[in-house]
């Protein structure tokens, strides 16, 4: 028994023997290779998504935040979820405004047996609603959507981004890649199933937030601009208009808009033509506006002075066989008159004593034929023909402003040259280029490209442009109180290559002050109805807009300050104050030259809790209105949805209320303690990301 | 001066009476904490699907058991083998009826009806079954040693209870019957059985195994791609490209030693785990290759090597009676061989098959069948006659 005892515990000794070989073969033979896979086939790397940068205007207000949106996907066959569908639908179709059957439809239609989506971009609120039904199979992606607080506002500028976060058009597009910022990315450990599950060490490398976009313009005069623009759109019947303002002495554009407009956070359901900046992208024969280069040309090649006399006829004359005409016939007028009153005769005329290509050389110099390199994408280059391709009518047409092809903005950069005293500008959007932190990284410097023209030459041609508002074609840009100088332009416009008969484009492009250029602004609208002429449809536009911006600068209203009567007296509907705090709502009624009286207290952290009269009663500048006000402690201020607001806004607004903020994270408020709707607490939590 | 006569008091007292092994023990406490810990990281994959996420409950349960399994050791070995020897035919025809039950009742999991479920208690009859086994086959080798050369009145009647609680647990359950077959066919080798029946018997319990094989396609897939060919017509080739099949099995467990090492990556570190099929119960060995490298691959192994050293030389070779001799031997080959044959099947040197590692992995059954084989050893270890008392 012993010795067969021994013989199997020398059998069962070999088994230890031989796996621990065979271990050991493992490891040194097939070991490396092994590993190898052992490591690929639990690693994943999974990407932690960069917050796009937001966009600021010139004073740090939002045009375009990121907020979280949930998409609403269903599995439909999970249990118990056939039993609550009916209810589901219904309750699905009041919260969206669809019907059932549209969402019934989808379910039935599905790609995929067990997903479909059913709804994107739930809001943070209507969210907590689908998830307080407790419907199994409800799946409810977070995502990160582009929110452009103001809507519409100079939507042309900001452009939008597509459903993928990635900008579209506008500036989304064109600093896409500082806006996106780069992903970051994490490796995580994934079991055979595919579940993805933290790595303990695993590589984490955190995503570059994109950057903040510090623009040029400005929240409130670019809500002026627009507000005029679209009313003179809407007054003179025009098909669609634009208008452009700049610093003439930097080129930093001050606002942009185009009407028709659309809205970024809807661009699919506006038509491409909405979306148009038809400020950069379209072009065309700018007509009496382009005047001014031929002017500058003559003047500084001596061949007229401004004192010349012309013989501008009977108002037409005959130039390589083709007939010029004038509105009026103006006689015998000097070549200052002559550009006063838009003399196509006259200025032709005078161009003719130029040597050929001098005129060419100057439209070159002054930017028309090339881009702006405006940093906007889409912009055009226009035309400018070459002298050798001149024909025997392009001088004259081309000294009134026909056969060359230019964009609003070109014209406009032209005459900042003249507000500037002969500088070419590079017109620019974007002052400022900020990281998450606030870090600045990269800040626009005022380019001027070259000296088109002798100081002496604009010095000499201002107050002939000014003259044209003050007693030419452009009297009704007149601003009282600021001396404006510009030029009006009626172009007949050309369809499918030809001029249609009724169809013109009216534009006016002027500066102001005309002694200390701080604004050029052009207004373009195509196809006005009231009347054609520049003079008389796109003036007043920008008489309105003058007006209305000059309380923005304080350095022009501050020399407006000892007139004795106010400029004409437009009735306006008066805006909704309830709410607002008291300081605020005084300066916004004092700047339309209001008179505020306030009965309650008038504290620092006053709000005002009622007006007289009520809003959007019209009132004109003068008329009293009386504001009630409360201190904030007796006022039950209620806490706000802070929600979609970057965080430093979010303090902002509660510093000013005296409430302690505690933050968790940087970037936009994604939640809030407590919920919106209580009254205001003493100290608030937000989470941000 | 006082300790020193303490302690050569209790060694006399020990030599008058011996108590029960304690190397047994210590390797027995060894493994069942060993088991813990590694289970503890093993069952984190299936405890995302089955705890809710949470695999102290699993864990838990598993202390549960390892408890239940040191009672079993403690009562077991606090009996006399030599009554319980007594009732071996009742109690193997006893399980044997279960092992039929199972047949008739049983219910279905992971694909071998191998459970029988009594309330919410669910066990496998078939671990019963093999003690049941060893407790006759050790009655029936002491009472036939005066005429085991004869094979019809000697080995016969052995090799009869062999086949049919072999056959019986085979039908389900081959490997664990393979097992318990070659560990019984040793046991009468020992037991002084002619080698030519034994060698006869084994060719007989080949046969049976290749019919078992080619009754079962499943079966048969993982012996082909263990031998990494297509030897058997029944099978399908898409096997191969099963992510559940026995091909990826053996190879997963492969990267587990590979990532291992000689170090191991670190106590509930292992990465495996989350790709192999029951990691807490069939691939241990190979979690803890992983964990805790060639080291504590070693040392498991060597725990083994203790319990079978102390089993055959200590508590067999000085047993008071064949039936002491038998038990102890036939309980220490069981063990081992089991975790042998666990270990083999993880590094890929034997086909894939369900068998845990004694004391180790995660499952009830075999923890409680370990504790009584345990039990039974220790029982014997009781009345071992010490070296010193032979002597003396």
């Amino acid at each position: 028994m012993l010795t067969r005892l021994y013989v199997v515990l020398t059998l069962m000794v070999l088994w230890p023997l031989a796996i621990a070989g065979r271990m050991l073969w493992i490891y040194l033979g097939e070991g490396a290779a092994l590993r190898a896979e052992g490591r690929r086939q639990m690693r994943a790397v999974v990407e932690i998504p960069a917050m796009r940068g937001e966009i600021l205007d010139r004073a740090g207000r939002a045009l375009a935040v990121n907020t979280v949106r949930y998409d609403l996907a269903l599995d439909p066959e999970v249990e118990g979820f056939a039993a609550q569908a009916s209810a589901f639908f219904e309750r699905l179709a009041r919260l969206t405004g669809r019907s059932t059957a549209y969402f019934r439809r989808r379910v039935a239609r599905r790609a995929s047996p067990r997903y479909v989506v059913l709804w994107r971009g739930l809001t943070e609120a209507q969210k907590k609603v689908v998830e307080s039904w407790e419907v199994p199979g409800v799946i409810l992606e977070p995502r990160f959507s582009r929110w452009y607080p103001y809507g519409s506002l100079a939507a042309h500028v900001l452009g939008y981004v597509g459903a993928d976060g990635r900008g579209l058009a506008g500036l989304e597009l064109q600093y896409d890649r500082y806006l996106q910022g780069r992903p970051g990315r994490r490796v995580v450990q994934r079991d055979r199933r595919g579940v993805l599950k933290p790595m303990v060490g695993g590589e984490v490398v955190e995503p570059e937030h994109g950057q903040t976009l510090v623009l040029t313009l400005d929240l409130i005069r670019q809500t002026i601009l627009e507000e005029e623009l679209a009313r003179g759109v809407a007054e003179a019947g025009a098909r669609w208009g634009t208008a452009i303002a700049m610093d003439p002495r930097t080129g930093a554009v001050l606002a942009m808009a185009n009407v028709p407009t659309f809205d970024p956070n809807r661009p699919a359901v506006a038509p491409a033509e909405a979306r148009r900046n038809r400020a950069i992208t379209d072009r065309m024969e700018p007509g009496s506006t382009f005047k001014l280069i031929t002017a500058i040309a003559a003047l500084e090649q001596g061949v007229v002075t401004l004192d010349d006399t012309i013989d501008t006829g009977a108002g037409w004359a005959v130039f390589a066989g083709r007939t010029m005409r004038d509105v009026h016939a103006y006689g015998r007028i000097s070549f200052a008159e002559a550009l006063v009153h838009s003399s196509n005769v006259g200025i032709a005329k005078v161009a003719t004593r130029l040597k050929p290509g001098v005129l060419y050389q100057y439209a070159r110099n002054l930017g028309f034929g090339q881009p702006t390199m405006i940093d906007l994408p889409g912009e055009v280059s226009g035309t400018l023909k070459r002298p050798s391709r001149w024909s025997g009518t392009t001088l004259t047409s081309m000294s009134i402003g026909y056969e060359v092809d230019a964009t609003p903005l070109q014209i406009l950069t032209a005459y900042c040259a003249l507000a500037n005293g002969g500088l070419l500008v590079r017109p620019f959007v974007v002052a400022e280029r900020r990281s998450i932190t606030g870090e600045v990284l990269w800040r626009a410097r005022p380019d001027s490209i070259r000296r088109t023209f002798r100081r002496e030459t604009a010095r000499r041609l201002l107050p002939v442009f000014e003259r044209v508002v003050n007693e030419g074609t452009g009297k009704a840009a007149r601003v009282e109180g600021v001396p404006v100088a510009g030029k009006t332009g009626t172009a007949f416009k050309v369809v499918d290559g030809r001029y249609r008969p009724g169809a013109y484009r009216a534009s006016f492009v002027g500066f102001f002050p005309a002694d200390d250029p701080q604004v050029a602004l052009i207004v373009v609208l195509d196809e006005p109805r009231r009347s054609i002429y520049g003079g008389q449809v796109a003036a007043p536009i920008f008489r309105r807009i003058a007006e209305r911006w000059i309380g923005t600068f304080p350095k022009i209203a501050k020399r407006m300050a000892p007139r004795e009567e106010l400029p004409e007296q437009v009735a306006r509907p008066l805006p909704t104050l309830k709410g607002q705090p008291l300081a605020v709502a005084r300066a916004r009624l004092q700047a339309e030259g209001l008179r505020v009286r306030v009965a309650g207290p008038d504290g620092a952290l006053a709000f005002v809790t009622d007006q007289r009269p009520a809003p959007e009663t019209p009132v004109t500048p003068g008329d009293a209105v009386r504001l009630e006000a409360t201190p904030p402690d007796t006022l039950a201020r209620r806490m706000p949805d802070l929600r979609g607001l970057s965080a430093r806004q979010a303090i902002y607004w509660l510093a000013t209320f005296g409430v302690a903020v505690r933050v968790e994270g940087h970037g936009q408020v994604v939640a809030q303690w407590p919920d919106p709707g209580i009254p205001l607490p003493s100290e608030v939590y937000l989470r941000c990301r | 001066m006082n300790r020193l006569r303490a302690t050569s008091r209790s060694r006399a007292s020990a030599k008058s009476k011996p108590s029960a092994d304690r190397y047994v023990q210590l390797v027995v406490v060894a493994l069942m904490a060993f088991g813990v810990v590694a289970v503890y990281s093993a069952v984190s994959f299936l405890a995302e699907t089955k705890a809710g996420g949470e695999p102290e409950r699993l864990l838990l349960r598993h202390l549960v058991r390892v408890l239940l399994a040191a009672g079993a050791i403690v009562v077991v070995s606090r009996m006399d083998y030599r009554r319980l020897a007594r009732w071996s035919k009742p109690l193997l025809l006893g399980s044997l009826g279960l092992l039929l039950l199972v047949q008739v009742a049983g219910v279905a999991f992971g694909g071998a009806t191998r459970w029988l479920r009594i309330g919410s208690v669910a066990f496998q009859p078939s671990d019963l079954a093999g003690v049941a086994l060893l407790l006759h086959l050790s009655v029936l080798l002491t009472r036939k040693q005066s005429y085991i050369n004869s094979f019809d009145r000697g080995f016969l009647p052995l090799l009869f209870w062999i086949l049919m609680t072999a056959v019986l647990i085979g039908i389900e359950n081959l490997s664990t019957a393979a097992l318990l077959t070659a560990s019984m066919l040793l046991l009468c080798f020992v037991g002084r059985v002619r080698v030519l029946h034994l060698a006869g018997s084994g060719l007989l319990g080949l046969l049976l195994a290749t019919l078992m094989l080619l009754t079962s396609p499943q079966r048969a897939a993982r012996v082909e791609a263990f031998l990494g060919t297509k030897i058997f017509p029944h099978t399908e080739a898409e096997a191969v490209f099963d992510p559940q099949n026995e091909g990826y099995q053996a190879r997963q467990a492969r990267i587990a030693f590979a990532m291992g090492g000689l170090t191991g990556v670190g106590p509930g570190k292992s990465v495996q785990r989350d790709f192999l099929p029951a990691p807490y119960n069939d691939f241990i060995f190979a979690i803890v290759a992983e964990e805790y490298g060639l080291i504590g691959a070693l040392l498991l192994l060597g725990a083994l090597l203790v319990l079978l050293f102390r089993g055959y030389l200590r508590i067999a070779r000085h047993a008071p009676e064949p039936l002491g001799f038998f038990l102890a031997f036939g309980a220490t080959t069981m063990l081992v061989l089991q975790g042998f044959v666990h270990a083999a099947v993880t590094c890929g040197l034997l086909p894939v098959t369900g068998l845990p590692f004694p004391f180790v992995s995660y499952g009830g059954t075999s923890l409680l069948t370990s504790g009584i084989l345990v039990g039974l050893l220790l029982s014997v270890s009781r009345r071992v006659q010490s070296p010193e008392t032979e002597r003396s």
